[in-house]
């Protein structure tokens, strides 16, 4: 897991997108064996 | 394999909002490959950017969207590669700059015009020279000339994503608006 920047925050249970709303979501993909992601 | 993993989240993501199980989602394919939803799905526009074991996933409503992630790092090439691929007055802006700052000023760069080439839905079919953007340092962010001109630079927003220091990322979303961004953690 990175240190990420502040703004970055759990998600909520559900989500909606609003107008004039961009929503950037970040997800590491490290948990995945080395052997297997680099294939 | 990192390709079918960011795919697996994406179709999670994309049924959280839609309220649907995540093998209902039904993409479709741009000429040029970028995925898209289909039939009443299709108000979601979303893209994707992974490099190094970190994968961001945009979305906004009935907007191009494009998104690009690079972690920093020492390219030996990276001199040719502006010398190639960036416009004549972003090869002089980079020069300009003190070697200290090239490698995070490269891929400021980077990010922010594959963030628009991918908003566009063209790929690599347009030039990377055909565009121009900010990366000095300190400089706002934004679209300089597209295709030589300033028309047309309003018609998108440009916007850098904090990350963390290891990392540049940005994103361009069709439209001028007052963009409210929220960064979302996924578990």
């Amino acid at each position: 897991m990175l240190s990420l920047d502040k703004q970055w925050v759990d998600a909520p249970l559900t989500v909606a997108l609003a107008p004039a709303e961009v929503h950037i979501w970040y997800s590491s993909l490290e948990h995945y064996p080395r052997g297997i992601a680099h294939l | 394999m990192h390709f079918t993993v960011g795919r697996g989240k994406l179709r999670t993501l994309l049924g959280r909002y839609l309220a649907i199980p995540p093998e209902q989602v039904q993409f479709a394919y741009e000429a040029h490959g970028k995925p898209y939803l289909q039939g009443p799905q299709h108000k979601i526009h979303f893209n994707v950017s992974h490099s190094h074991g970190v994968a961001l996933y945009a979305f906004v409503l009935d907007r191009a969207i494009g998104v690009d992630l690079e972690r920093i790092q020492t390219l030996p090439n990276m001199v040719s590669i502006v010398d190639r691929f960036f416009s004549v007055q972003e090869q002089k802006s980079f020069h300009a700059l003190p070697a200290d700052q090239q490698t995070a000023a490269f891929f400021a760069a980077w990010t922010r015009k594959e963030a628009y080439l991918k908003a566009c839905g063209d790929g690599l079919s347009t030039p990377l020279s055909q565009f121009e953007v900010t990366f000095a340092p300190g400089d706002a962010t934004k679209i300089i000339t597209i295709a030589g001109s300033t028309h047309g630079i309003n018609e998108w927003s440009l916007q850098d994503i904090a990350l963390s220091s290891e990392y540049k990322a940005a994103f361009v979303v069709k439209g001028k608006e007052q963009w409210v961004v929220r960064h979302w953690i996924s578990g």
